[in-house]
Order: C-alpha cells, then sequence, then structure tokens
C-alpha cells in the first residue's frame, strides 16, 4: 500500500450546495420545489456545514421548511 | 388595530367537489364574521398531501390575505379549529400584500374561470360533509357485526331442520 493513503474511515467530504450552486435561501414556505434541495432523502433539513448558508439564512430555510410540513407540502419523514 | 395577515387553508375535497364558491366561503365568511375584511382569495392548487390529514390524501389549497383585528383573532383561530372541511391552516403576518396576488386573486373573479378538472388518477370517493353519517357508506366491519344476528337465526332454525329430516329418517326406516 503506497504511503500516505487512508484506509476505510468516514467519508468527510463535504458537497456544500448552496455556494457551489450560487443559491438564494428561500424564505417561502410556498416554494417546495426550492425547499427540496435542502432536504436528505428522508426529508431531514441540511446542516449549515452541508448547505453553506449564512445563520439567518439557514433560519430561514429551516422556518420555511416547517412550515410547509405543517401544510403537508413536505414530509416529516421519508 | 388591525393587521394584514396571509392565510393558508387546506380545504376538504369532499366540500371543493360540491363547489369552489361554497368551499371558499368557508374560510372567508370566517373572516367576515370576525370582523375582518378579505382582500384577495384564490385557488393554489388541488394536490396529493406529503401525509394524510383526517383521513385524507389529497385537498385543495385556498391562499388569503385579509386584515383582522386584533380582538377578532383568537375567535378566528378558534372557528378554523372546530370547522370540519378545514384540514389544516398557517396565518402569518405579513407587512404588506406582495406583488402580483391581486392580479393573480383577479383571474378568478372572471367569468370565464373554471376550476382544473382532477386528475385521473384521483379515486377518492367524496362525499358532501354535510350529510349525516346514515348516508355514509358503511364501513365491512360494520356490516359483519349486524350481519351476526341474522347468523343466530339461521343457527335457531338449524335443529328444527335437523329434528324434521330426523324424523323423516324414522319414518322411512
Amino acid at each position: 500500500m503506497a504511503a500516505g493513503k487512508k484506509r476505510g474511515g468516514r467519508n468527510t467530504r463535504k458537497v456544500i450546495v448552496a455556494k457551489s450552486q450560487k443559491l438564494v435561501a428561500p424564505a417561502d414556505y410556498k416554494d417546495c420545489e426550492g425547499l427540496k434541495k435542502y432536504l436528505g432523502p428522508q426529508g431531514q433539513i441540511h446542516g449549515r456545514s452541508r448547505t453553506g448558508f449564512g445563520a439567518q439564512d439557514q433560519k430561514s430555510v429551516k422556518r420555511a421548511v416547517k412550515r410547509a410540513r405543517h401544510l403537508a407540502l413536505l414530509p416529516f419523514v421519508g | 388595530m388591525a393587521q394584514i395577515y396571509e392565510g393558508m387553508f387546506v380545504l376538504d375535497n369532499d366540500n371543493v367537489r360540491a363547489g369552489w364558491s361554497g368551499a371558499k366561503a368557508v374560510a372567508t365568511d370566517l373572516i367576515v364574521k370576525h370582523g375582518g375584511t378579505v382582500t384577495t382569495a384564490r385557488h393554489w392548487g388541488e394536490r396529493n398531501l406529503a401525509y394524510p390529514i383526517k383521513g385524507k390524501s389529497r385537498a385543495t389549497y385556498m391562499l388569503t390575505y385579509y386584515e383582522l383585528p386584533n380582538e377578532g383573532l383568537l375567535g378566528f383561530v378558534r372557528d378554523l379549529d372546530l370547522s370540519v372541511p378545514i384540514l389544516r391552516y398557517l396565518l402569518l403576518a405579513v407587512d404588506a400584500l406582495p406583488e402580483g396576488e391581486e392580479a393573480e386573486a383577479a383571474k378568478e373573479v372572471a367569468s370565464d374561470f373554471a376550476l382544473p378538472d382532477p386528475p385521473r388518477d384521483d379515486v377518492g370517493e367524496y362525499r358532501l360533509w354535510e350529510e349525516t353519517d346514515e348516508d355514509r357508506p358503511r364501513s365491512p366491519r360494520r356490516e359483519h357485526t349486524e350481519e351476526a344476528p341474522s347468523m343466530d337465526e339461521d343457527e335457531t332454525e338449524e335443529p328444527v331442520a335437523v329434528a324434521a329430516e330426523g324424523a323423516d329418517s324414522t319414518e322411512e326406516n
């Protein structure tokens, strides 16, 4: 095995969604398609490290997703 | 002091199929009842729900903007909670009416406005929400419980039939 190569271990590669695609945080719960970009396959909200948003934008995404979930526009799970 | 609100209502499709104007009036009448004025109210689409609400998997969304005095808010929310055809609602205080909202709502007022047809895969059994429980189709389980007494009657008749057969058999012998 070549020196310096890691075997196994946790995959720490981060995919930063917003910065890579230069996205603006959707603050509106009615924009379901826009909000789905920040959800995982099971419907969980991606963290700030993954979305690349600042605190204010991340909060607006969180608030919008939770409003959309209340109206059954987005799922809680799955 | 009045505040402008944005209200999103999830309406029962049973009620919407009976007539859009009537379904719309369920929410708008409540606003007027509590001293508010409806600025715009429009159909926001019928769609599959992400999870069932009160046993419904499809519903129609209605988006409204209205002014409501602070005194009327608690009573309005209480009436919304008690309302049967409103499955879910979300009320948000907003600063002003969004641009283009009046134009969208005006399309609905036009005489040639017609709701889009329901999708072909929509095979729900719809009924008017005002109907009584007796008008509802009965579930299989309930029918089973009603049939149970009739089975008992059959059981009571069977021994008579057996006795008659027995009497016949004795005569043959």
